[in-house]
């Protein structure tokens, strides 16, 4: 069974379609990349898969269950879980109660396993417990901001542009983490414009172009493959 | 003057109490409900109109207020700002406008005319503490407010709807990602907020002896000046703000001003808007 | 039905139109004011004050009490220029409650019991004052200024860029539509003959809001609308037949419609479509003008200097020690990863963001420090990324309301709507225009006051080949013409192809500058668009 599958996806914001006609399926343990350049909807297709908006067409499904009539709190509940561009993190709680926040349903017991797993997962992230999470640099509060996301136990998670903003050594501290939860089972599926990066850590690749799939390959063919640049950066380039 | 100061904290109680469910909405939903105030008098009329016609008790008549508080508020979600959207923060405001008069005219509707409802219960009130007067139903307002500004202080620190709530007051987008059921969540702070409103209602009639429709507005708009002045979203602000209110408007009056006692909560309104606007003990938006 | 026959229906109603249009004055700029009451007020108090100890005529009455109310407001005006949203909407209130206290205390006045006015206004007179406040605010709405004002609306952000002062046309229009509302005031004392402070309570400032809020802002139809739908609600009429329960159903419907309606009964492009017949009639053939520069520069002078600027956002450096220069009659690229710093420093330039180092000269001036609509009329014009066209105004309004002042103004949107192929769209609002329209509508808006220097910010995001190769073309024409062109795009084809010079951010910091072939063969450039092929980086595979 595929744990997460997304069925002819379509969103429209008004007269604007950001994400035509698109399919994909991604198997348990694996990792799907998603790159493509500013606008090409990549933010919108992460949305419609998180229930952030009602895509106009399509289906999203989560180990075989139809979880597009759920609003992103559900979604959640059900396992797929979106770490939204820009980390968003409450930077007036402190680390602690945002762990909290991801665990809300969990039992105490289970919450308190679950912040010894995550703080294991981002040993930067115990140190810095009872203060707030604004005041931690920019590649711990992502940490902190997939930490939170872990605490609901997802099977799937969503990753919005995970390296915006971050320095190269954080960059690759956040990719190796990810890379241990993916060798543990968890479905990943990242939107990324390091491509190099997103490339050398999923299994598989998608390039979005005006919303619509371009490409759909894995990486070390995509990487010699002109449309990728195409789709980066537009139009066929002279010299 | 002793007297007057006591007094003055006394009435300032009641503001408080009715501008930490206040502060608690604004604060978790950063939406503005002008409903609240008649939330408040409707919940004190109600629970009275129906004492009054079925003879119930005074505790049954007091938790009754604290219910239907609850539920008028909770409604306030249901009827404005989930129809509204919370994307626009003003027309929510003006929505609850409308929200207002259904309420405040439906008791009046109900009731035939504007007439104040009765308080018909015989309270013992008034005793005195060496050379104060206090009255029964004061003091416990005033415990009353202290007591619950604790408790929602720490139900917002520790518990995790309170978390939530103060998280869903930056981000409520994120807070859904996480799985926190937000609707829920909307409507629980509404329903804590009318319950404290019910619950400072059924004070107040008992130390004012009755309750009219227009008091609404009347209380109403006195809380979120206290509110705001306090700091929107800090339990602290809100009582700080609602005794020292009462102490000054209780101080005017002894000195013979009391015409001018209206213009209090709304010059102190005014200038902590343009000095200060986060209020005394709010934080300032991030 | 007869009740709709008294005299008394009519005045009301009259009465309630002007402090409807007055409302819309203010809420046009995006600020609602919850505190009209307090101005009703003074041009009641004013209008019965001088007609019992001056008895003067009926017009010089009504045009004190909009001058002294419009006074009265200034303070109010510009405190509520410092709020936004909720806290204007408590500023006001709280305005609104103070006024009501003052006149309950002024003795003078009445006090408490009120004040009793020997005059009285005639329907006639009712309907005449309606009618000249009618044409006042029309002129004043259709005028440049109503533009700005409108323009508020909208996009307080979008507005400075295109040379609006927002504080100072805030204020102001806090003002006027206080007089027009003290106006109203002063016609309903003279109605009723007696004013008593406990009338102009929060009720009295909540119905004048609700005029413009359901009847609708973007129109003086709007207002009048929402006049007679308030007024007929809460009036006798409804009473007689639905008795007590009249004004539940009344708000009732107020929250249906703000949920149902959120323009109101009459919307913009309703609006649009009820006047366009008088549009018609009005629009004389303008010749077609030719677009003048505000400042011709030699070719190749320099233009733009950034000197050593920097900006953090929250922590993250956005902009570090950047320094460039832009000639006039070239086009610069900008070009790097998302979250470079590209957009920041086109924020940085136009002021929306202040610069926390370094300095930003225009032509020899120093423009860092000034505000955004300064440096616009400095000669700075600029686009967003997210297309912020005005959603309330035509395509023609928009480019009217950025062309240069100036007698010329007219020739110039005309030809600038040639140029751009939008002639035929000049009546329409951007919702109804494709992508591609509304980018060369936000080039044009950005253009028409032929800036020294343009700013394009991704400004082929979401279009076809077809449509990225018009804009390259208009902006290659606006390069010709001598502006200075800085273009930020993540469509490498479009920048290369027009640039004279490419510029590469990458982490806040210019890491190459020069001519595209140069910057293309940078080993470093490929590296910051790709993405890090750092050391650390141990992914392979």
């Amino acid at each position: 069974m595929t744990a997460l599958e997304a069925r002819d996806l379509e969103v429209r914001y008004g007269k604007l379609n950001a994400v035509t006609s698109v399919s994909f399926t991604v198997e348990p343990g694996s990792a799907l990349a998603i790159l493509g350049r500013n606008g090409a909807g990549k933010s919108s297709l992460l949305a419609a898969l998180a229930g952030l908006v009602r895509p106009s067409r399509g289906q999203v499904l989560v180990d075989g269950v139809d979880v597009t009539p759920f609003a992103a709190d559900r979604r959640a509940r059900s396992g797929l879980t979106l770490v939204p561009e820009g980390r968003r993190i409450f930077r007036a709680l402190t680390v602690e109660e945002n762990l909290r926040l991801g665990g809300f349903w969990s039992e105490p017991d289970r919450l308190v396993a679950d912040v010894g797993r995550v703080t294991r997962l981002f040993p930067v992230l115990a140190e810095k417990m009872a203060s707030p999470a604004g005041h931690m640099s920019g590649g711990e509060q992502q940490m902190l901001a997939i930490g939170r996301a872990l605490m609901s136990r997802p099977r799937v998670l969503l990753l919005d542009e995970p390296s915006l903003g971050l320095a190269p050594r954080a960059v690759a501290d956040v990719y190796a983490q990810l890379a241990v939860l993916r060798e543990e089972g968890l479905t990943i599926v990242v939107v990324e414009q390091q491509v190099r990066r997103a490339l050398g850590f999923a299994a598989d690749a998608m390039v979005l172009h005006e919303g619509s799939v371009a490409a759909h390959e894995e990486p070390g063919v995509l990487l010699d493959d002109p449309r990728l640049l195409n789709a980066y950066m537009g139009g066929s380039r002279p010299t | 003057m002793t007297q007057v100061v006591i007094n003055g904290l006394l009435v300032g109680a009641s503001y408080a109490l009715l501008a930490i469910g206040y502060t608690l909405v604004f604060g978790v939903m950063r939406l503005l409900t002008l409903a609240h105030g008649q939330v408040f008098m409707a919940s004190g009329a109600i629970a009275l109109i129906a004492a009054n016609a079925y003879g119930l008790p005074l505790v049954v008549a007091g938790l009754l207020a604290v219910t239907i508080g609850a539920l008028l508020s909770a409604l306030t979600d249901v009827v404005s700002f989930r129809p509204v959207g919370y994307s626009r923060p003003i027309a929510a405001a003006v929505s609850t406008i409308g929200f207002a008069i259904v309420i405040e005219r439906g008791i009046i509707a109900i009731r035939g005319d504007e007439t104040a409802v009765p308080f018909l219960f015989e309270v013992n009130t008034d005793f005195r503490v060496g050379s104060v007067q206090v009255s029964l139903v004061e003091v416990a307002t005033f415990v009353l407010a202290l007591v619950v500004m604790v408790l929602t202080s720490r139900f917002l620190q520790r518990s995790r709807w309170g978390i939530a709530m103060r998280a869903f007051s930056r981000d409520p987008e994120a807070v859904a990602l996480l799985g926190v059921p937000v609707r829920r969540l909307a409507v629980r702070t509404l329903a804590v907020a009318g319950g404290l409103a019910g619950l400072s209602a059924f004070l107040w009639v008992a130390r004012n002896r009755s309750v009219a429709p227009s008091d609404g507005f009347a209380v109403g708009l006195i809380a979120l000046a206290v509110m705001t002045i306090g700091g929107i979203g800090s339990m602290r602000g809100a009582v700080i703000a609602g005794l020292t209110l009462g102490v000054v408007v209780n101080v005017l009056d002894y000195q013979g001003l009391r015409g001018w006692q209206a213009a209090v909560p709304w010059m102190l309104l005014l200038v902590v808007l343009l000095l200060r606007p986060q209020g005394l003990f709010g934080e300032a938006d991030a | 039905m007869g009740a709709f026959a008294t005299v008394d229906f009519w005045g009301l109603l009259g009465i309630s139109i002007v402090a409807a249009i007055g409302m819309n004055l203010v809420y046009i700029t995006g600020q609602l004011n919850l505190g009209q009451a307090a101005f009703y007020a003074i041009g009641a108090y004013t209008a019965a004050w001088i007609d019992t100890e001056l008895g003067w005529p009926l017009p010089a009455l009504l045009l004190a009490a909009a001058v002294v109310a419009g006074i009265g407001a200034m303070p109010i005006a510009w405190g509520a220029s410092r709020l936004a949203g909720i806290y204007l909407i408590m500023g006001t209130l709280a305005a609104g409650q103070l006024v009501q206290v003052a006149f309950g205390n002024a003795e003078e006045l009445g006090g408490r019991q009120g004040y009793r006015i020997e005059s009285q206004i005639a329907l006639p007179e009712v309907a005449a004052s309606v009618g000249v406040v009618l044409i006042l605010a029309t002129l004043l709405m259709t005028s440049r200024f109503g533009l700005r004002m409108r323009a508020l609306f909208d996009d307080s952000d979008a507005a400075a860029v295109a040379g609006v002062a927002v504080r100072r046309v805030k204020i102001f229009s806090v003002v006027v539509s206080a007089s027009v509302v003290g106006i109203a005031g002063g016609m309903w004392a003279l109605w009723i003959g007696k004013i008593e402070p406990r009338e102009f309570g929060v009720f009295l400032s909540f119905d004048i809001a609700l005029y413009s809020l359901i009847g609708g802002v973007h129109s003086l139809i709007g207002a009048v609308a929402g006049a007679v739908v308030v007024e007929v609600l809460t009036g006798n009429v409804i009473r007689d037949v639905v008795g007590p329960w009249a004004f539940v159903i009344y708000g009732a419907l107020v929250m249906v419609l703000i949920a149902v309606l959120p323009e109101g009964l009459v919307s913009r492009s309703f609006a649009l479509r009820l006047t366009a017949p008088l549009r018609k009639l009005r629009r004389r053939r303008v010749e077609s003008g030719v677009l003048s520069h505000a400042r011709v520069e030699p070719a190749g002078e320099t233009v733009l200097t950034v000197r050593h600027v920097g900006h953090r956002y929250d922590g993250v450096v956005a902009l570090d020690d950047v320094s460039l220069e832009v000639r006039g009659g070239e086009v610069l690229a900008l070009i790097g990863a998302n979250g470079a710093g590209k957009s920041t420093l086109i924020d940085v330039i136009s002021g929306r963001v202040p610069n926390e180092a370094g300095a930003v000269t225009l032509l020899g001036t120093r423009i860092d420090g000034m505000p955004a609509h300064r440096r616009k009329a400095m000669g700075v014009g600029r686009t967003f990324q997210d297309v912020r066209t005005f959603a309330h105004l035509t395509v023609e309004e928009s480019l009217r309301l950025s062309a240069a002042d100036g007698a010329r103004s007219n020739a110039t949107v005309e030809a600038m709507l040639d140029r751009v192929a939008l002639g035929r769209r000049r009546d329409d609002l951007p919702e109804a225009l494709t992508v591609a329209e509304r980018r060369r509508l936000d080039i044009a808006r950005a253009a028409i006051a032929m800036p020294s220097v343009l700013l394009l910010d991704e400004p082929s995001v979401g279009m076809v080949e077809q449509e990225r190769i018009e804009i390259a073309e208009l902006i290659g024409s606006l390069r010709d013409e001598g502006m200075a062109v800085v273009v930020v795009d993540h469509n490498l084809d479009l920048a290369l192809g027009l640039a004279d010079r490419v510029g590469v951010l990458d982490f806040g910091v210019l890491i190459a500058l020069g001519s595209p072939d140069a910057v293309l063969a940078d080993e470093r450039v490929r590296a910051a668009y790709l993405g890090h092929a750092d050391p650390l980086d141990g992914v392979g595979s």
